[in-house]
């Protein structure tokens, strides 16, 4: 018996070691599986009608407490929407936008050069690293100017639309630039700032259309040959629904929109703006279920089988997703990424020659690119002439006023006002509501909401006039914290009054935004199945800022992709930028 | 009297043949009416309105009726093959909102094989459909 131990033993062992395997397979798989599946697998749907009854008897059980501001809140002067009003102030700027490239060895001597760079290239771990790689060598290499000074390179990680916004409004300037594409400096220019050319392009990439092969093989056999236009057409005829991102903060949205304004326009700047263009532009914009906050929030409602068909990338992070990379196809547009570099403002010569050095050595470093999977579509021509930049700033402008084409929206902020949320949070999150009303379309509608251990209806949902506009101001202003977290209570009340008001008003669709840290910890609902069915049915997307010290992202993720809305993280004062973005989106 | 059935019969027999020799005839050489509709932007408030431009239409056996666009689709430029009766449902269901090719159209129009072409655009320039044989241009 003795000697049957070890045996016995070893088997007991390779048994676990079996049993473990299989829990692992199978709780991976599992983790595949919701990870796949859309907002019908995973939470299900039921009867409009009864979806409705369900939520009316859940807002019951909840009693949300009336208590409507009294008050209303005088009214800034009115001016022009900017979102570089929200930009965090330029003594934070490293605190948002970081430098990933920031030598410490830096004397006075030292010629010192600050370049604003976009994220697909200078971010701190691979493959969004390359110019990040080259900057740090170029360093190490002490290169110098044509004086003998050593050149020292700083590299912020700072996206094209804010980069430009900072440029333009003239609360930070770099001393040079390099976003993803020329169209942000075409605009820059036009916003009176002078730039000078280092190099057109520092890397290559291009934007593109991605769908699956179906989709694709659908345009073939309608189109012929799958083009910009091809697509656009089918968005137009409701073949096909598409997806771009914002054109005020992403270089391919922004690339996206020019391209169908000027194949509208075929090609003629004075015709763009045009109001034969304008209206073919608001036919095919009836064919964008969303404008999306993130690229991501479109990949996934792609790959999910959600409400999109096809949807906007870049070239180099389309080749990195390894999602996209059996079934798909990808139809370049509009002007090729080629990530210029440019000069920004009066630049001394020493500085004009430490950008010179740096371009060149740049140059000679493209074929590193080629492992970051830039430089991959070389062939590829750029379909239009870049316009003016005051042609662009307008139909950026154009986006704005046309985007809903005639839909107006009836939204609902469900603010998180729990304990957790006191001091600065709660100072930054009142300046985010405030400041972010001027991105508010006065046609849409807007109601507020705000819980913590119980739920008080702030604001009832109306038009956002004026006197709508001073009582959400001081319901804004009114807001206090304390207590504990109902954040399912405060949804679920919204979205009852948002059902109320659409069922009274059809021709609003409704929106939730939910500013939270997410920590549920009270209330009479506290699961995500407790909402997923009924926003599922309903069709209601829920975005939602994650906002606090500690903040619980992947459930806020999972609420907002119950019907593909966004989900964002914002700390401190970068809220303010964050919600303005939003609502100059979805407002 | 039986000569009278004869004849009769024989007389009955000869029309019935002539006038189904004559239908036989006339259907399959049945006039061939192509209905090229411009869908351009321009267009978009008029399609409601093409059965009624178009009423005076015969509707006989006898004419057979194509409907072809300009669409960019190929799906949507054949809407109709040929058939008795012109059915403008699917033009509706077009969304008409840029300008399009008036020289696609005659293109489409005619490898046809049509007797006749009727384009139904309101283009101020029709100069590219000008020239096409046995067609003529209505304005809703």
């Amino acid at each position: 018996m003795a000697q049957k131990k070890p045996g016995a033993v070893f088997g007991a062992i390779i048994a676990i070691f079996i049993a473990f395997i299989i829990i692992v397979v199978t709780v991976s798989e599992c983790e595949d599986d919701y990870s796949t599946q859309n907002a019908d697998q995973q939470f299900g749907t039921m009867k409009p009608e009864e979806a409705k009854t369900r939520l009316k008897d859940m807002s019951r059980t909840i009693n949300p407490i009336t208590s409507y501001v009294q008050s209303v809140e005088t009214l800034a002067e009115i001016k022009t929407p900017n979102l570089a009003d929200t930009l965090p102030d330029p003594s934070l700027i490293t605190k948002h936008y970081p430098l990933t490239v920031n030598p410490r060895d830096v004397s006075s001597a030292d010629v010192v050069i600050e370049v604003f760079c976009s994220t697909e290239k200078s971010g701190e771990n691979q493959p969004d690293n390359w110019f990040t790689t080259v900057a740090r060598d170029f360093n190490n290499n002490n290169v110098r100017t044509a004086e003998g000074k050593r050149i020292r390179v700083r590299v912020r990680y700072i996206d094209s639309g804010t980069g430009y916004l900072y440029i333009s409004s003239g609360k930070y300037i770099p001393d040079a630039f390099s976003p993803s594409n020329l169209l942000w400096i075409k605009m820059t220019q036009a916003s009176g700032v002078p730039v000078t050319m280092y190099t057109e392009s520092l890397v290559g990439n291009t934007a593109g259309i991605v769908m699956k092969d179906a989709t694709y093989d659908l345009l073939k056999k309608n189109f012929g040959e799958v083009t910009l236009q091809a697509v656009i057409d089918a968005v137009a005829q409701g073949d096909i629904a598409m997806g771009y991102t914002d054109p005020y903060a992403s270089s391919t949205g922004l690339n996206f929109l020019i391209s169908i304004l000027s194949a509208y326009a075929k090609g003629n700047e004075s015709k763009m703006l045009s109001d034969e263009v304008v209206s073919a532009f608001e036919v095919f914009q009836r064919g964008v279920p969303y404008v999306a906050f993130t690229t991501i929030q479109m990949r996934d409602s792609v790959t999910k089988g959600g409400l999109l068909d096809a949807f906007v990338m870049e070239h180099q992070t389309y080749l990195r997703a390894e999602v996209l990379q059996n079934g798909y196809k990808f139809i370049p547009f509009g002007i090729r990424h080629d990530n210029p570099l440019y000069g920004v403002g009066e630049l001394s010569a020493e500085k004009r020659d430490a950008l010179a050095q740096l371009a060149k050595y740049a140059e000679s470093r493209r074929n590193l690119a080629n492992e970051f999977k830039f430089n991959q579509n070389a062939g590829y021509e750029s379909s239009y002439v870049i316009p003016s930049g005051e042609t662009l700033i307008a139909a950026q402008a154009l986006w704005k006023q046309k985007k809903n084409v005639g839909k107006k929206i009836a939204a609902v902020f469900v603010s998180d006002v729990s304990g957790s949320m006191g001091g600065y949070s709660i100072q930054n999150l009142k300046i985010a509501l405030r400041e972010g009303a001027q991105f508010i379309d006065p046609k849409n509608a807007i109601g507020l909401v705000e819980y913590s251990t119980e739920v008080h209806l702030k604001l009832p949902i109306q038009p956002f006039n004026a006197l709508q506009q001073s009582r959400y101001l001081a319901a804004v202003k009114s807001m206090t914290t304390g207590g504990d977290t109902a954040m399912f209570d405060g949804i679920i009340a919204a979205m009852d009054l948002l059902v109320e008001y659409t069922t009274e008003n059809p021709d609003f669709r409704p929106v939730l935004f939910v500013l939270t840290d997410g920590q549920t910890n009270a209330g009479s609902f506290q699961a995500l199945q407790d909402i997923g069915a009924i926003a599922n049915t309903l069709d209601i997307p829920i975005y939602t800022i994650a906002y606090g010290e500690d903040t619980n992202t992947s459930l806020l993720q999972q609420i907002s992709s119950i019907n593909e809305a966004a989900s964002m993280s914002a700390n401190d004062e970068a809220i303010v930028n964050k919600i303005g973005a939003l609502l100059n989106l979805e407002m | 009297m039986k000569q009278l059935f004869v004849w009769a019969g024989i007389f009955i027999v000869f029309y019935a043949g002539l006038a189904a020799g004559t239908h036989f005839t006339r259907a399959t050489n049945a006039k061939k009416i192509l209905l090229a509709i411009d869908v351009s932007g321009t267009m978009e408030s008029e399609k409601q309105k093409l059965s009624g431009t178009l009423s005076f239409l015969e509707q006989s056996p006898y004419v057979q009726y194509k409907i072809v666009t300009n669409s960019p689709n190929m799906r949507l430029q054949l809407l109709q093959d040929w058939s008795s009766v012109p059915d403008f449902g699917a033009v509706s269901a077009i969304t008409m909102y840029v300008p399009l090719s008036l020289e696609k159209l005659a293109g489409i129009a005619g490898q046809a094989g049509a007797d006749e072409i009727i384009f139904i655009t309101n283009a101020a320039d029709t100069s590219a459909l000008r020239n096409i044989p046995d067609s003529r241009i209505i304005t809703p």
